[in-house]
């Protein structure tokens, strides 16, 4: 009941002017920037972090969990519409929703991909308003193995579901694990990898490596093809049009183990909505009735990727909200600004902020709703934005990044590490090293490192206490498990080769 | 047969498969070589702390010992890809190289450059140039609207971020901070 009355508090919080401006906001400018090919949405939540230093906590939460939110549909549009995936999330989506735009229904695909919007992401949200509490108490009973054991979790997460080389996902994880160790060592106070400048005492800050390695990077990997975007068709019918109740049963079913299976995968750590969006086309491809039909333009490939995207939301938001753990790149930038703000979310936030985090809750179920609306009645406008020069739109996204880092510390030294991490950003996406294992590795490293010292000195360097304490030993097992089966997938694959 | 079209073993050579191997090692190598310095680095440092106490070099050499382990498991990958079948480099020769590299490596310069002359010539000369150069180098060429867009892109960003938003820009050193400040006061934004 005290749920349910913390989340009534909430949305009278979020009916807020201030709140529903900045959800109203967040909603237009997530869907612009899925919209855009050159801008991904973990881009704009960093972009759109300058702009909420000055504002108060709540309203800057709800404005970047708003763009969370729509960012994960604002691509989808042009995917089905004219093959041009906005976000990778999208990949997926446009197997079937532009087959369907192209067998002549592509108002049906957009209706089915807002009804998975909807489904999804009230679903997720609804999942997160029931767990987040109860884990919250229940973290409050961790101690620094079990925070050890989930954050090594969350590592090994990123490195394994990601796609590609995992040698390169293990290089780039351990690249951010050790940015996180320059400046200060937090236990013994001794200073490591500072070659003697002052600047890299303080360590290096996560969002400078977000903001470079992801804003600028993406933006050298475009300028080096040109600015060169796939030519837009003419399309007549532009519009949404939504499905039969008698069609929406038939995918019940995959409505909902979509929805469900996002939300998990939401919750891993370093899982966000592009695995999320994969894995759900995959799953489908195994289990579905019509699994031979996919890829010719049925619903269930529409539903399947784009449910599981928007439920990867709420998934991600509950390791944050309780343990103070980002389950994705969004959610990382969530956390910077929470930080900024002076507020560490974790179990505590719950007693200490309860009014502020089920406001940022109401306002997801709020903005899922407003996003449908929004995306049901101007998708010729949002359409529309593709032909924005993307050199014009690159050379302010690199203005952005620029007043993003200096903002962090008002250094100029910072600019310097975002423009150094910006060219390691091309050089990854160029030798095909994956960025997320890098940025996850940044922020998650300083509490990796000092939950096992921690560990490792009031236990005495018994390292079996992992493994013994029923919490982290279950989640011990679980990143064993996230180890050896991609190392196992790795060398089978291999031998087939051979 | 044609020149190129055989196997790609015989159209690179010995030399041309040295090559693209020494480019295909090449991150990994600059990966490991990295990595045996950091770890030579992390033994140097200092801490005080009681006998049988892991220090706060082990994480820092852990994680480097995991990046050495898979650069080098990279590195004899590939060597031994390229010496079982020399199709693997059927790829790496198709790849065709990106196009626009000096556009590249001028997107990169400008930006170094931006950050290098942003507090001598402060925030609005420094953003005004960079935005416009960044529009000619990404191939835009409708003049108008380079510079109407640097204008108005660039005194829009100086409202909100210094009115609005209260983050501290550079205003650069003199004469430019004089001319700099002249222009916020005539914005209404000091």
């Amino acid at each position: 009941m005290d749920i349910l009355a913390n989340l009534g508090q909430g949305f009278l919080g979020c009916l807020q002017p201030v709140n529903m401006a900045m959800l109203f906001i967040g909603i237009v400018v997530g869907l612009i920037v899925g919209v855009l090919p050159g801008l991904t949405l973990v881009m704009g939540v960093i972009l759109a972090l300058p702009f909420t230093y000055s504002m108060d906590v709540t309203p800057a939460i709800v404005l970047l969990t708003a763009m969370y939110v729509s960012g994960t549909y604002g691509g989808a549009p042009t995917a089905i519409l004219f093959k041009i995936p906005g976000e990778p999330i999208h990949v997926p989506l446009l197997w079937d929703g532009y087959a369907m735009a192209r067998n002549g229904q592509p108002a049906l695909a957009l209706g089915w991909t807002l009804i998975a919007v909807l489904v999804g992401g009230l679903l997720s949200a609804t999942i997160m308003v029931a767990l987040s509490e109860p884990v919250a108490k229940l973290a409050l009973t961790f101690s620094t193995p079990e925070y050890f054991a989930i954050v090594l979790f969350g590592l090994t997460s990123v490195v394994s579901l990601g796609r590609g080389s995992l040698p390169n996902a293990i290089i780039s994880l351990c690249l951010g694990l050790l940015i996180a160790t320059v400046g200060v060592d937090s236990i013994y106070g001794s200073t490591r990898y500072t070659f003697g400048l002052p600047l890299l005492l303080d360590g290096i800050e996560f969002l400078t490596v977000m903001v470079g390695a992801y804003g600028l990077g993406e933006v050298f990997i475009r300028l080096h093809e040109g600015f060169v975007s796939a030519p837009i068709q003419q399309i007549g019918e532009m519009r949404t049009r939504l499905p039969s109740w008698r069609e929406l049963s038939r995918l019940k079913g995959v409505l909902l183990r979509n929805s469900v299976l996002g939300n998990i995968i939401g919750v891993v750590p370093g899982a966000g909505a592009t695995i999320a969006s994969f894995v759900a086309y995959g799953f489908e491809g195994q289990y579905n009735k019509r699994k031979k039909e996919l890829g010719t333009g049925i619903p269930d490939g529409i539903v399947a990727p784009q449910a599981a995207a928007t439920a990867s939301v709420g998934g991600a938001l509950i390791p944050l909200f309780t343990l103070g753990i980002p389950g994705s790149g969004a959610t990382a930038v969530i956390l910077g600004a929470f930080l900024l703000h002076g507020i560490q979310p974790g179990p505590q936030v719950f007693l200490t902020s309860t009014e502020m985090i089920y406001t940022v809750i109401a306002s997801l179920f709020l903005g899922i709703v407003a996003m449908c609306l929004v995306g049901f009645f101007a998708i010729r406008p949002l359409v529309k934005i593709l032909d924005f020069p993307e050199a014009v739109v690159s050379a302010f996204i690199m203005l952005l990044c620029f007043i993003g880092a200096l903002s962090i510390r008002n250094n100029i030294g910072d600019l310097w590490l975002m423009v150094a991490f910006g060219v390691i950003g091309y050089l990854f996406e160029r030798y095909r090293f994956p960025i997320a294992p890098l940025v996850l590795g940044t922020i998650l490293g300083p509490l990796a490192e000092s939950s096992f010292t921690t560990t490792m000195i009031s236990f005495h360097s018994d390292w079996t206490v992992f493994f013994t304490r029923p919490v982290s030993g279950v989640v011990m097992v679980l990143t064993l498990v996230a180890i050896i089966v991609p190392i196992v997938t790795h060398i089978r694959a291999n031998n087939k080769l051979k | 047969m044609a020149a190129g079209a055989g196997h790609p073993s015989e159209r690179l050579g010995g030399s041309g498969m040295g090559i693209e191997m020494l480019k295909r090692t090449a991150p990994y190598v600059a990966v490991l070589a990295v990595t045996i310095v950091l770890f030579m680095l992390a033994g140097q440092i200092s801490y005080v702390g009681k006998a049988g106490q892991i220090g706060p070099d082990l994480w820092p050499k852990a994680v480097l010992v995991l990046a050495m382990a898979a650069s080098v498991y990279q590195i004899v990958c590939i060597v031994l890809q390229c010496w079982r079948e020399q199709a693997a480099f059927r790829a790496s020769v198709a790849t065709p190289e990106k196009p626009y590299t000096i556009r590249l490596l001028l997107g990169m310069g400008i930006t170094l450059a931006y950050v290098a002359l942003l507090p001598v010539i402060g925030f609005i000369f420094c953003t005004l140039l960079y935005l416009a150069a960044f529009m000619y180098i990404g191939r835009y060429r409708r003049h108008r609207v380079v510079i109407a867009t640097s204008v108005i892109g660039t005194l829009m960003f100086l409202l909100i971020f210094m009115r609005f938003v209260y983050v501290s820009l550079p205003m650069g050193s003199a004469p430019f901070s004089t001319w700099s400040y002249a222009l916020l006061a005539l914005l209404g934004a000091r």
